[in-house]
This record gives C-alpha cells, sequence and structure tokens, in this order.
C-alpha cells in the first residue's frame, strides 16, 4: 500500500512518547546517573564515583539476594512452566476441560498481594492450612517462611499463581497441532505419554522458551509475594534483589547504591533476555511450530 | 460502532480525570478555609488512640477552623519507611512522633526536625528532668517528650503461674527452672514475634548490654572507631541467647511468628510470658474479649553472672513529638504540643497505663502499674537504648540478624562476622 | 485435538482431582474461616466451624473503609486504562499506517521499554516525581501504570494493525479522507478485539500493581486496594477471621468478573506473553 503521512504524521507518536519519556526514559537515565553521584539523603553532593559499584561484590546481602534468584528461578521453572505443561497435557485429554482451565487460571487475575496474604495464613506454623494437613497425616507440622523452606514456599505460591498461565498458552499451542501428526503415532500404539513427550511438546518448544524467558526474567522482577508474606524478614532467608532495592533506596535512603542495584538489575534482566534470544535462534530453529 | 469506541473512552477519560482531580484534591486540601494541622505517629492500641482522638477534638475546639489529621496508618513500617515516605509526601506532617536519641541527630541533619528550644523552656517546669533525655543536642531542645518508655521487661501471665505454684525469679537460674516447669506442661515460657526483626533484637539488646558493659555497648552500637560488631563480649551474649533457644525457652517459630500474632498465643495462655515493653497494657486491649481482665504482670530481666554490664539495667527512651522544619503552622503546632503534654490531657493518657513526663499527671495517679513502672524507671541504675531506635538502623538490622540467627540457634561467632561486614560500609 | 481413543485412566481422575482440591481448598478455607470467630477459627483453624456468620463481611469492610480504596483504584484503572487505548492507539496507527523520518526508531525505543523492569526506573521516577510534587497524589499512580502499559499495548496493537487488509483505507483515502478520519472512522471501528484485548490486559495490570502505589502513596485516603489491604492486613494480622473476611471482599467481585469473561480474560493476559 501507499505510504501516507505527511509532515504531521509523527504527531500521532507524541502523546505516547513523552508519556513514555516522563515515565520510563527519563526516570532511567536518572537512575543510571544517580549510581555515579555521592549523595546525603536527597541531596547530589557530587558526580562521577564509582565506589557504588565497588561495594555492588562486596555486598553480603546482594549475594544472598542473587542466591535467592537463582534459586526461586530453578523452583519456578518446575512449578509454573513444568506444572503448568504437565496440567496442558491432562487437559487434552479431558473432555470437558473448560472448568478445569479456568479453575487453575484463576489466581492469575487476583492481585499478588491478595494470594500472598491468603498463603501467608496457610503457612502459618500454629493455624495455618498446610500444617493442619501435615499434623492429620501424621506429619511434624513445618516452617514455611522461614529457612530452609523460605524462598521454596514463596516459589510454591507462584507456582500456585502461573501454572494456569503457562497451562493456557501450551494447552493452547497443544491444539493447534493438526490430528494427522499424532495418528500415525497412534496406530504404531505408542502411548499418550510417549506422543506427548516425542511429538506434542517438541511442537511447542518457542512456547516452552517463550517460558523459560518470563520465567528467568520475572524471577528477577518479582516484588510483591516477597514484600507481603516475609514481613522485615529477620533471617534475610528471603532476600531478593526487587526487595533489597527497595530496601536500600527507601529504607536506608541510599540513593546512589539504590541506583547501582538498579543498573545491576537492568544489566541482568537485559542479559538474559540476550541468552534465551540465542538459544531461540540456535535451538529451535525454523521448523513449523504451534 | 466506530463512534461508540471513542465516545466512551472519551467519556471514560473525562469521568475518570475529574473523578480524580475531585478526590486527589478531597485528600489534600479540603475547604480552602480550613487549615489542617497534620500529625503522624506510629501505631497505638484502643486506649492511646481514645486519648489521643480526645485530645484532638479538644484541641479543635479551641482552635475554631483547624481540623487535626492524625496518620497512624503506616502500621509497623512507621520507623523504617513509613516517615521518611511521609516526610518526603507532599502532604509531610506537620508534627511526628519520634524516639529520643540518635533518630533525633538524624532528622536534625536531614534538616526534617526544627529546633524548639523556646517552647522546650517553656515546658521545662512541667514535665519530668530526665525526660530530656535523648531530646537535645549540644544544648538545644528538639523534640517534646510525652512518654517515658520501657523498652523490655517480662510480662508474665500470672494465672499461669499460680497453677503451676511459681513466682517471678529473681535470679537467672530460677527463670530457666521456671521455663523448665512450663515446658513439661506443655506451656512455652517465652514467646515473641519477631517477624518484624525488632522483639527478639530489643530483647536481646539487654543481653548485649550486660554482657558487654553499658558504655562498651553504647561504644560499639554508636560505631565508634576502634570498635566493632563481632567482638567477643556479645559473641558470648549471643551464646547466652543461642543457649536460652537450645533449652526451649523461647518459641520455636519466633522468627516467623508476628509481633501482633504473638499476642493470641500469649492470651490463648499457651505461652506464658512475653519481653515487651511499657505499651503492652495498651497493646493487648486490641485482643481480648475482656478488657477488665488481665492477668498479667512484669518482672524485670533478673541478673546472671559473668556480664561486664549492669546486672540490673532497663533498656528504655523516652518518646515524644517533634515539629516538622518546614511546617507552615509553626504557632499551631506549638500550641498542639502545649496541650499534648498539659496534665489535662496526660492524666487520660495516664489512666491508660502510660508513663507520662507531666510529672503533676503522675503524682495525681494512684495506679499501683504506673507507680511501680515509674519506680522502676527512676530507681534504675542504668538506662540502655534499644539498638534500633537508639542507633543507626542499617546497624541495628544488620545486628537484629545476627540476634535472630542466635535465637534460631545458629553459631553467634558466624553470625556477627557477617554483621560486621554488612556495616563496613556505615563506618 | 483430543486423543479420544485413549480411556482415562485412574491416575489422571486423581490427577484432575487432585488439581482441583489445590485450587479449590485454600479459596474454601478462607471463606468458610472468614465467616467463624476468632477463638473457633484458632481453636481448629481447619474444620467444621461452630456456627457460620457473616458479620465479619461487613466489618471488614467498614473497617478496611472498602468503598473509598475500591473507589480509588476504579479511577486510576479506569483512567490508566482509558490513556493507554488512547496513547497507544494512535502511536502504532501510526506506526504502522504513516510515514514518517524516525519511525522505526521511535517503534524500537518502545520496543525496548517492554523488556526493562520497573526496578530499572523505579528510584528515578521517585525523585522526579518528588520534584514534581506529586508524591502521594492519584497522578503518581495513574501515570507510570499508563507509562508502564504503553509499551506492550503498542506492540499488540501494531502487529494487529498490520495484519489489517487496507483496501478500504485506500478507498477512504481516494475520497480525499484524511490520516486522522482514517484512523477514527476505519481502522479503529475494526479493532474493537484488540482493543477489548489490550483493556483487559492493563486494566488487570493496573488494578493489581502494588509496587508503585507502595512506593509513591502514603496518604491513607488515596491508597488504593491493593496498598491498603496491605495496611490493613498488618495492622488485624491477629484478627485471623476479619483478615479472611477482607480478602473474600476483595477477592469475590474479581472472581464473579472472572469467571463472566473468563474467555476475553484469558485471550488478554496470555496476549501480553505471546507478542514477547
Amino acid at each position: 500500500m501507499k505510504q501516507h503521512g505527511g509532515s504531521t504524521a509523527w504527531l500521532y507518536a507524541v502523546p505516547a512518547m513523552l508519556l513514555f519519556t516522563l515515565i520510563i526514559a527519563v526516570p532511567t537515565a536518572m537512575t543510571f546517573m544517580f549510581s555515579i553521584m555521592e549523595w546525603r539523603r536527597f541531596q547530589p553532593l557530587s558526580l562521577g564515583t564509582v565506589q557504588h559499584y565497588l561495594r555492588l561484590p562486596q555486598d553480603l546481602t546482594l549475594r544472598r539476594a542473587f542466591n535467592n534468584n537463582f534459586v526461586y528461578i530453578f523452583w519456578t521453572l518446575i512449578l509454573e512452566v513444568g506444572t503448568g505443561l504437565t496440567l496442558a497435557g491432562v487437559a487434552i485429554h479431558l473432555r470437558r476441560s473448560t472448568l478445569f482451565r479456568s479453575l487453575v487460571f484463576a489466581p492469575v487475575v487476583l492481585p499478588s498481594i491478595v494470594t500472598g496474604l491468603l498463603w501467608q495464613q496457610a503457612f502459618a506454623f500454629e493455624s495455618g492450612l498446610l500444617n493442619r494437613i501435615l499434623l492429620f497425616a501424621g506429619a511434624e507440622p513445618l516452617r514455611w517462611l522461614g529457612p530452609p523452606l523460605t524462598v521454596f514456599s514463596i516459589s510454591l505460591v507462584s507456582g500456585w499463581i502461573w501454572a494456569g498461565f503457562f497451562m493456557t498458552i501450551f494447552y493452547a499451542g497443544l491444539v493447534r497441532i493438526p490430528e494427522s501428526f499424532l495418528e500415525s503415532a497412534l496406530l504404531d500404539g505408542a502411548s499418550p505419554l510417549t506422543i506427548f513427550f516425542r511429538i506434542q511438546v517438541p511442537l511447542i518448544r518457542n512456547l516452552i522458551v517463550l517460558g523459560l524467558l518470563i520465567v528467568t526474567t520475572g524471577g528477577f522482577k518479582g516484588f510483591d509475594l516477597w514484600q507481603v508474606m516475609l514481613r522485615r524478614d529477620p533471617l534475610e532467608s528471603g532476600v531478593v534483589l526487587p526487595t533489597y532495592l527497595v530496601r536500600t533506596f527507601f529504607e536506608n535512603r541510599n540513593i546512589g547504591y539504590g541506583s547501582a542495584i538498579s543498573v545491576l538489575l537492568t544489566a541482568v534482566v537485559i542479559g538474559i533476555m540476550g541468552v534465551v534470544a540465542l538459544i531461540r535462534r540456535f535451538y529451535v530453529g525454523e521448523m513449523e511450530e504451534y | 460502532m466506530r463512534k461508540t469506541i471513542s465516545l466512551v473512552l472519551v467519556g471514560v477519560l473525562m469521568v475518570a480525570l475529574a473523578a480524580g482531580t475531585v478526590f486527589a484534591r478531597g485528600a489534600q486540601e479540603a475547604a480552602p478555609t480550613e487549615t489542617v494541622l497534620r500529625i503522624a505517629s506510629s501505631t497505638q492500641g484502643p486506649t492511646i488512640i481514645e486519648n489521643f482522638d480526645r485530645l484532638m477534638r479538644e484541641f479543635e475546639r479551641r482552635n475554631p477552623g483547624v481540623r487535626v489529621e492524625w496518620d497512624r496508618s503506616t502500621g509497623t513500617d512507621y520507623e523504617f519507611t513509613g516517615l521518611p515516605s511521609l516526610l518526603e509526601s507532599n502532604t509531610p506532617p506537620d508534627i511526628f512522633f519520634e524516639w529520643g536519641g540518635a533518630r533525633i541527630l538524624a532528622g536534625v541533619e536531614d534538616g526534617y526536625i526544627m529546633d524548639i528550644t523556646d517552647l522546650a523552656n517553656e515546658l521545662r517546669p512541667v514535665l519530668n528532668e530526665s525526660a530530656w533525655d535523648g531530646a537535645e543536642i549540644e544544648g538545644r531542645t528538639y523534640m517534646i517528650p510525652d512518654n517515658q518508655d520501657i523498652t523490655i521487661m517480662m510480662w508474665y501471665n500470672r494465672e499461669i503461674f499460680d497453677r503451676y505454684n511459681l513466682s517471678p525469679p529473681s535470679t537467672w537460674a530460677e527463670l530457666l527452672s521456671i521455663s523448665e516447669t512450663l515446658r513439661n506442661n506443655g506451656v512455652t515460657p517465652i514467646v515473641m514475634g519477631n517477624a518484624d526483626a525488632w522483639v527478639a533484637g530489643n530483647f536481646g539488646g539487654v543481653f548485649l548490654a550486660r554482657w558487654g558493659g553499658d558504655d562498651y555497648y553504647h561504644q560499639v552500637l554508636s560505631m565508634e572507631p576502634g570498635t566493632r560488631l563481632n567482638n567477643d563480649r556479645f559473641v558470648r551474649a549471643l551464646r547466652f541467647m543461642q543457649e536460652m533457644a537450645q533449652q526451649g525457652v523461647v518459641n520455636q517459630d519466633l522468627n516467623t511468628l508476628g509481633y501482633r500474632e504473638s499476642f493470641t498465643v500469649l492470651l490463648d495462655g499457651s505461652a506464658a510470658m512475653m519481653p515487651m515493653g511499657t505499651w503492652f497494657v495498651d497493646q493487648i486491649l486490641e485482643f481480648t474479649e475482656d478488657p477488665d481482665s488481665f492477668p498479667f504482670d512484669y518482672f524485670n530481666l533478673p541478673p546472671f553472672d559473668g556480664g561486664q554490664g549492669h546486672p540490673r539495667s532497663i533498656m528504655g527512651l523516652n518518646t515524644g513529638y517533634v515539629i516538622n522544619a518546614n511546617t507552615r503552622h509553626k504557632e499551631l503546632a506549638y500550641d498542639f504540643l502545649r496541650l499534648l503534654v498539659s496534665q489535662q490531657i496526660q492524666d487520660g493518657f495516664v489512666a491508660a497505663g502510660r508513663i507520662s513526663t507531666n510529672t503533676a499527671a503522675m503524682q495525681a495517679s494512684a495506679d499501683p502499674y504506673v507507680r511501680s513502672v515509674a519506680e522502676m524507671l527512676n530507681s534504675t541504675p542504668v538506662l540502655i537504648a534499644p539498638p534500633d531506635t537508639g542507633y543507626n538502623l542499617e546497624m541495628a538490622r544488620a545486628l537484629y540478624e545476627a540476634i535472630a540467627k542466635a535465637f534460631e540457634g545458629m553459631n553467634p561467632q558466624a553470625a556477627l562476622d557477617e554483621a560486621e561486614q554488612k556495616v563496613q560500609f556505615l563506618r | 485435538m483430543r486423543l479420544t481413543t485413549v480411556q482415562g485412566s485412574w491416575f489422571r481422575r486423581f490427577l484432575v482431582l487432585f488439581v482441583l482440591a489445590v485450587y479449590v481448598v485454600p479459596i474454601l478455607w478462607m471463606y468458610v474461616s472468614a465467616m467463624r470467630t476468632d477463638p473457633d477459627f484458632l481453636a481448629r483453624p481447619v474444620g467444621i466451624p461452630a456456627s457460620l456468620n457473616p458479620g465479619n463481611f461487613v466489618r471488614a469492610y467498614q473497617m478496611a473503609d472498602m468503598t473509598r480504596h475500591f473507589g480509588i483504584s476504579i479511577i486510576v484503572t479506569a483512567t490508566t486504562t482509558a490513556i493507554v487505548i488512547l496513547f497507544a492507539s494512535l502511536a502504532a496507527y501510526s506506526f504502522s499506517r504513516l510515514r514518517y523520518r524516525g519511525r522505526n526508531v521511535l517503534f524500537g525505543v518502545f520496543f525496548l521499554g517492554l523488556i526493562l523492569p520497573v526496578q530499572s526506573y523505579l528510584v528515578g521516577l521517585f525523585v522526579l516525581f518528588r520534584s514534581l510534587g506529586l508524591l502521594n497524589t492519584i497522578m503518581a499512580m495513574i501515570l507510570p501504570n499508563a507509562g508502564m502499559g504503553l509499551a506492550i499495548a503498542i506492540v499488540i496493537m501494531k502487529y494487529y494493525f498490520d495484519a489489517l487488509p487496507t483496501t478500504l483505507e485506500e478507498s477512504a483515502y481516494m475520497d480525499g479522507a484524511s490520516t486522522f478520519l482514517v484512523y477514527r472512522r476505519i481502522v479503529m471501528p475494526i479493532s474493537s478485539a484488540i482493543v477489548i484485548t489490550v483493556s483487559i490486559f492493563t486494566t488487570i495490570t493496573a488494578w493489581n500493581e502494588f509496587l508503585i502505589p507502595f512506593v509513591m502513596i502514603q496518604n491513607q485516603r488515596i491508597r488504593p486496594l491493593t496498598t491498603s489491604l496491605f495496611v490493613f492486613a498488618t495492622r488485624f494480622s491477629a484478627q485471623y477471621t476479619l483478615l479472611f473476611a477482607a480478602l473474600s471482599i476483595v477477592v469475590t467481585p474479581m472472581f464473579i468478573i472472572y469467571f463472566v469473561f473468563q474467555k476475553q480474560v484469558q485471550a488478554g493476559i496470555t496476549a501480553g506473553a505471546l507478542k514477547e
């Protein structure tokens, strides 16, 4: 089609651009600049220091936060993507799966603060749902929100929320696979499990890589559950980069160092995106996908 | 269809913006003729709230056209994030609650707190002399104290103690044997809700001072040059806490139990003791069905051998109100604080179990509890400041983590080494 | 597709029941506990309640000042969504249909915005809004919510517009229509499906936003539902049944809306992810 426009065509993008500049572009630039400035609370003192970056590798809490983030990503890969895939595999075999699927998807629409508070109660040592079930089953109660379980328990809640989301995505991919692809295998007498892992899962692998991307980058962005469920986290067993950033900035009022953590977090997230893009390029290839 | 969508969109936008403006304005500025005096404080229990409401109504009656707005909504986060954010907001409080000591110094340095020496001098005759500790820096006064807190005293359930023939201990060995009796009867001896980190932190602070020495405690927590958190005396103190945990003296879920939840554990009788401050009396009313039954009493932590500090020291501090350095209502704020510490108002607070700085209100009270706490405060050989409100907050957080770990049964030396490594950047 | 030849095994049946239990039991526990008294709940946190009493819902609704906070959330969410749809559709239309210098660069910038986590600009945003005097105003929620929602909305809409046939537009131009007329009369009317999808996505994200109001809003009177509920939960964390009642009140309308519009909601939420 012929391109239309003229001298005023760019005006259409102006409102979005202005808002984007105000909320994202300028603040990002400010954050990067703050990270090389010295501060006294909200008073900028001088520009051009690298002290905040020098502090990063020596920071014990930061190391712990990174560690927790990686453990969290490990668990959520299993509990969100793995469970989601399993549930999708189950759902395609159900005669009427709509109710099942909408129920499992339901937590996705709730504010994570609500889910977090509900599960905080469910994890309570004395009055919690889970420990009551354990006691009923004759097992010892667990301290869910303390070490060594802290990160696992938060991942469990994450899984509860997001497994339905990944199930929906994978399910949509699975039902798009033409039946003809599976018929020959069925005739050969392959079990549904074999068909699932040998034929169906490989065919939706671009969706699985997408899941990987969402979970790995999301693992470094999540804030709500940690903040809501762990209170002040006296043992620092559940500190993650986003909560440590908020603590550094809003509690300790350390703007320079908080900004340096921001920059680090940005670099990590973008780095992961790059890695996943490479995986996509080399391992997913151009084969037909659903 | 085409028109509908754009019309709906524009309509929604207009309505929302209009409503938003109204709401936002409603939140900031009431009627233009009305002056709003904003006060911020941490959360309080029911009787304190009641008294504060009375105070505000009285102030509004005396100052027509003035409305007092009390923000106590930031919950337990007031100390850490709530107050700093409020001060940075565009509806900052004119008057705000503070803990005397290092926090006042920090607030003055940051330009948040006004020099109110003139008001203090005017009020000096009304208030008790020791009230001004922590309110003054280099001869200038920045806070009007209204309350004297003991931060840690051991509250116990009298009915449970009676049931097992126990009486308040006078030595540490007695406390341990009481604990054993309780444990054998299925009662948790001491319950702490340390999920917010400060309950065990304050409790542990007492042992740091009693093992380390009172001056030493102050020097280390002030991060004076040459001191470090992972010193032998503090390691010894943490080992003491670790032993308490190993002997089953404290509840095993202390680091995940919330502050408020711990009160329900105490109230339903599954635990017998709780280290808590003077505000216990007020706080517990939030959870009890029957406000008249108060089966609790307290004792000071019994002394133990081997420490360098005073064996009967008390942790406590003065709290009060400061005026925002940028307030536009200085005169009103002065009047408010005058009214706050007047006997008329303080009588009510004393009746609610608070230890007032107003000398006359305290003398007028016949409440045995108030009198005995006041006696305990006045006769204490040493008053030590709590680590969080008395010293640097980041340092306190690192120290509290070490204390929480000790109560968790973890290695004290390693815990304090970590804490020291964390505060390196502050030195 | 459906493998109808495969019979449902007992294992699959068990799995389905187990999964349903995992999702239903906590929710059920919340509703039942909300109607109990604290002593009853503490005596047997899980089990048959002594009696059910809906009084907690009324108390929780009043004590948490729900009308106000629902109202704030509705205003913030509606405004955010309106701004995002308006701004994003205009920009996406120009990226997809109009020709001007810097067009691709601009689109690239938005694409970059898609991958930046909120933590990259949170600190700067706070300091900026502080100096603009916008902290503790309703705008400190609407503007960031809208700004954060723009990038994904523009990308989704641009790809949608790209796939639309242009014959109608061509004939409109023949008749001398302006680009704005084409946007308003042709492109937008046939794009109602994507407008709905993006609206749902933006609405749910804005409604559930926690970090921005947590950081920006300290004034109780204009807290949205999420942070006000957090404050409520801190204050009343030991009044268990009251807390459950408050949670139930917040959850129920969302469940109703979700189950009525589940198809669109699921499509709306997953669309955001699939475009990445």
